[in-house]
């Protein structure tokens, strides 16, 4: 039986997309959440603006899912595949490693960033907005390498 | 704004107060540190009475949070307050004296209920003690020892136990009784004659053995358990009878939240009164006012002190301190919030809420990219705004909603130049940016561009105001020239990577643009550093060029549009895949409906998060960073600040 290589290539990109990004934004957000709960014990009133802080780090995996989406389409799962050479094929795997390394490390830091923005919110009630603010600035990178991983799956091979 | 002195007799200080504190437009200024005209002012009576007001009021919340679990009024669907006007609310405080006697009776409750509570719990520990020895039917007071034998009760360790029992009553000299076993240990009921004390007490030790100790009355451990249980069962009534009482009072729960506010109302009039400097006759107090309310207030004050005061109302000397108010019309009011989250402009500065009201919400829109949760968006946060709208007027509701109401708004603009309409197949009324990403990143960055240039324009303005021309040219107009001409000037070369060739007009502007760029850059070389002496006055122009990478790299922030629009297209996208998969057969269908609303409220709700958080970071580093001045005092009018009821005046 001959494996298709291409096929294989591309359908593990998708899937590292998914599973990396997906890892990093479930500890990002854990994380956040048990800080969250902390700070909630003692200022139950501030929910939610913790709440938007704990969510913040959750973005990366959407954008993982997205991409496999992306590959999963370009390689037209839904209505009988394309024939995927094994360059192509390599070639959406490369695209797909951006937003799912990216992903699983920007999350992880942006979750640190969270957690730190959650304390700031129990100090002062004020400073959601900052604290918001901050969080978000980490999440730059993660945008950059969605936009990358797109580029390279939409543009990198054509059937 | 105005700057306001008042000075006037104590008499008069409490109407002159809550007339202005119903005026709510008077921002009291704070008495600074180290005043020393106020230093030996003997505030001990005012203080006092703040005290015991304060007091009060705690009391009163307290007994609202513990009658809240009885509360069975129906909650509203909406979060809609409930409104008063001023002087009811200040009225209420009367008839809420009736209300104290009450609010004593359930704190007097509340420690009776302690007490019973702790009196429960030493029961229940004193019965559990008791639990193994029930089998002992023996009257405590006899399990002592006799005048020739030692007798007591005890427990041994589990583990091992048998084995002990067995070499102790091998032993032949004592009566071992096994009451009770559980899975710690087993309890024992032991009798020996004094002689072989010290021999029943070394292996009594080894085996683990320690001696229980008993209550001091009378009867068997049954009869003094069951006399346990029932002091308890008769503690637990007696609680319940006081649940129920309280019960019935949650009826005075809404009279009670009315005198909660009105008295709050008075804690803040006490401790604004207690912070003013003054004599032993006369007060004063300085403020700031905005200039067109200066004639209401002093009719105002001439109301409620006639001659016996004495009114300055003059410019301010010190332009810092002047706090800072934002007035902009009922649209562009919402967006005040978000300039309010990063911090308080200078009073001295411009109010750019109007133009970023503008980008805010286009980026927002471009974000969110789909005209069907626009629609939702607008119809549902106008809806609600209005719901949340001070009584008769166009201002004031909770501006996250009006934020999001007129974002929803350009969200279906853009959504229907795009063509996105919760993933169904409609044509984009411009293009499809999944079909022409280069085209739509190129929009980005125009657009990006376009802001960066207004937050300069700003600057430029600023620096007019404050009559600082030579910072107008060299930092605002020379790097507008410099950006605008790198612009035109980049786009021949963009359209020809695109694919396409530029048309005559597209190479002249080009060729404007380039000249324009050289202008720029000459300029800022040599008038970058113009403060500056010497060799420093080029390295100083030198350093302003090389702000240049920091232009590049805020652009490319820009790129976020593109990708946050992608991130709603393609799940819509995928919603739609999967409900075009599985529809069909009954459950199907069933299942794809639940998809299909599932899967668009999951997109709507991440994306409404990812465009709010992001176009107000875009304002906040891109665009405040141009000309934003910081560290304003914001402007805190003494207002009636009540949790229950909303003001209506």
């Amino acid at each position: 039986m001959e494996i298709q290589w291409g096929l294989v290539f591309a359908f593990t990109g998708a899937a590292l997309a998914g599973i990396l990004a997906g890892i990093g934004s479930a500890l990002g957000v854990s994380r956040a959440g048990q800080a969250a709960s902390g700070v909630l014990s003692e200022y139950p009133e501030r929910f939610a603006s913790i709440l938007v802080l704990q969510a913040l780090p959750g973005t990366q995996g959407v954008y993982g899912l997205l991409i496999a989406f992306m590959i999963l389409l370009k390689v037209n799962v839904f209505g009988g595949m394309e024939d995927v050479s094994t360059v192509q094929g390599l070639i959406l795997l490369a695209g797909s490693l951006p937003v799912a390394v990216v992903g699983l490390i920007s999350a992880v830091m942006q979750g640190q960033v969270a957690i730190t923005g959650i304390h700031l919110v129990g100090k002062r009630a004020d400073a959601s907005g900052k604290a918001i603010t901050m969080t978000v600035m980490v999440e730059t990178y993660a945008v950059l390498a969605l936009l990358l991983s797109f580029l390279i799956v939409f543009f990198g091979v054509s059937f | 704004m105005k700057k306001v002195f008042l000075i006037a007799l104590k008499s008069s200080r409490e109407q002159i107060l809550s007339r202005l504190h119903k005026f709510g437009a008077l921002h009291i200024s704070e008495l600074m540190e180290g005043d020393e005209s106020t230093a030996d002012m003997d505030r001990s009576g005012d203080e006092g009475k703040y005290e015991e007001s304060r007091g009060k009021l705690e009391k009163i919340d307290a007994v609202i949070s513990k009658l809240k679990r009885y509360d069975e009024r129906k909650k509203p669907l909406l979060p809609i307050p409930n409104r008063a006007s001023y002087d009811s609310i200040v009225k209420s405080l009367g008839s809420g004296h009736e209300l104290m006697p009450l609010i004593a009776y359930s704190a007097e409750l509340d420690s009776k209920k302690m007490e019973l509570n702790s009196s429960a719990v030493r029961l229940e520990a004193a019965a559990s003690r008791l639990h193994p020895w029930l089998a002992l039917d023996l009257d405590v007071r006899n399990i002592a020892d006799t005048a020739s034998c030692r007798v007591m009760a005890g427990t041994m360790p589990a583990a091992d136990s048998r084995q002990y029992i067995e070499e102790l009553e091998a032993q032949d000299k004592l009566l071992i009784q096994k009451v009770y076993a559980d899975r710690d240990y087993v309890y024992l009921f032991i009798i020996y004659h004094n002689a072989d004390n010290e021999e029943m007490t070394q292996l009594l030790s080894r085996a683990g053995f320690m001696q229980a100790s008993f209550p001091k009355s009378s009867g068997t451990p049954m009869q003094i358990y069951e006399s346990l249980e029932n002091q308890r069962r008769e503690i637990q009534d007696q609680l319940r009878g006081i649940e129920e009482e309280e019960s019935g009072f949650a009826e005075k729960l809404p009279e009670l939240e009315r005198l909660y506010d009105a008295m709050s109302v008075e804690c803040d009039l006490l401790r604004k009164a207690a912070s003013l400097g003054g004599t032993q006759h006369v007060f004063y107090l300085t403020g700031y006012i905005p200039a067109h309310m200066e004639d209401d207030l002093r009719k105002l004050i001439a109301d409620a002190a006639g001659d016996a005061c004495d009114l300055t109302i003059s410019e301010p000397d010190n332009p810092e301190e002047v706090p800072t108010m934002m007035e902009n019309n009922a649209l562009v009011d919402p967006f005040e919030s978000i300039t309010s989250m990063f911090g308080t402009p200078q009073s001295t500065s411009i109010d750019h809420n109007m133009v970023m009201s503008i980008f805010y919400s286009s980026f927002f829109g471009m974000m969110l990219s789909d005209a069907g949760y626009g629609i939702i968006l607008a119809v549902a946060c106008t809806i609600l705004y209005i719901l949340t709208l001070p009584k008769g007027r166009k201002k004031g509701g909770n501006k996250l909603l009006g934020v999001l109401a007129i974002s929803g708004v350009l969200t279906i603009f853009w959504g229907a130049l795009f063509g996105g309409w919760l993933g169904l197949p409609v044509k984009p009324l411009w293009f499809n940016p999944m079909e022409e990403p280069l085209l739509m990143l190129g929009l980005c960055f125009a657009l990006g561009m376009l802001h960066l240039v207004t937050g300069l324009v700003l600057k430029g303005i600023i620096a007019v105001k404050h009559k600082q021309y030579m910072d107008a040219f060299v930092q605002s107009l020379s790097w507008i020239i410099l950006l605008v001409g790198l612009s035109l000037f980049a786009m021949p070369a963009l359209v020809a990577i695109a694919g396409s060739t530029a048309s005559p007009l597209l190479l002249s502007i080009g060729q404007i643009g380039k000249y324009m760029t050289i202008a720029g850059v000459v300029i800022i070389l040599l008038f970058g550093g113009y403060g500056r002496k010497g060799i420093g006055r080029f390295t100083g122009g030198l350093s302003s060029l090389y702000g240049i990478s920091g232009y590049l790299s805020d652009v490319l922030s820009y790129s976020r549009l593109f990708a946050l629009g992608l991130t709603t297209s393609v799940i819509s996208m995928a919603v739609k895949v999967i409900v075009d998969l599985i529809w069909g057969s009954f459950f199907g269908t069933l299942a794809a409906m639940l998809i299909f609303v599932g899967g668009n409220v999951f997109n709507l709700v991440i994306n409404v998060l990812g465009a709010y958080v992001h176009s107000s970071r875009l304002q906040y580093i891109e665009f405040f960073g141009k000309f934003f001045e910081g560290g304003g005092t914001p402007y805190e009018p003494f207002v009636p600040k009540t949790k229950y009821y909303k003001i209506n005046d």
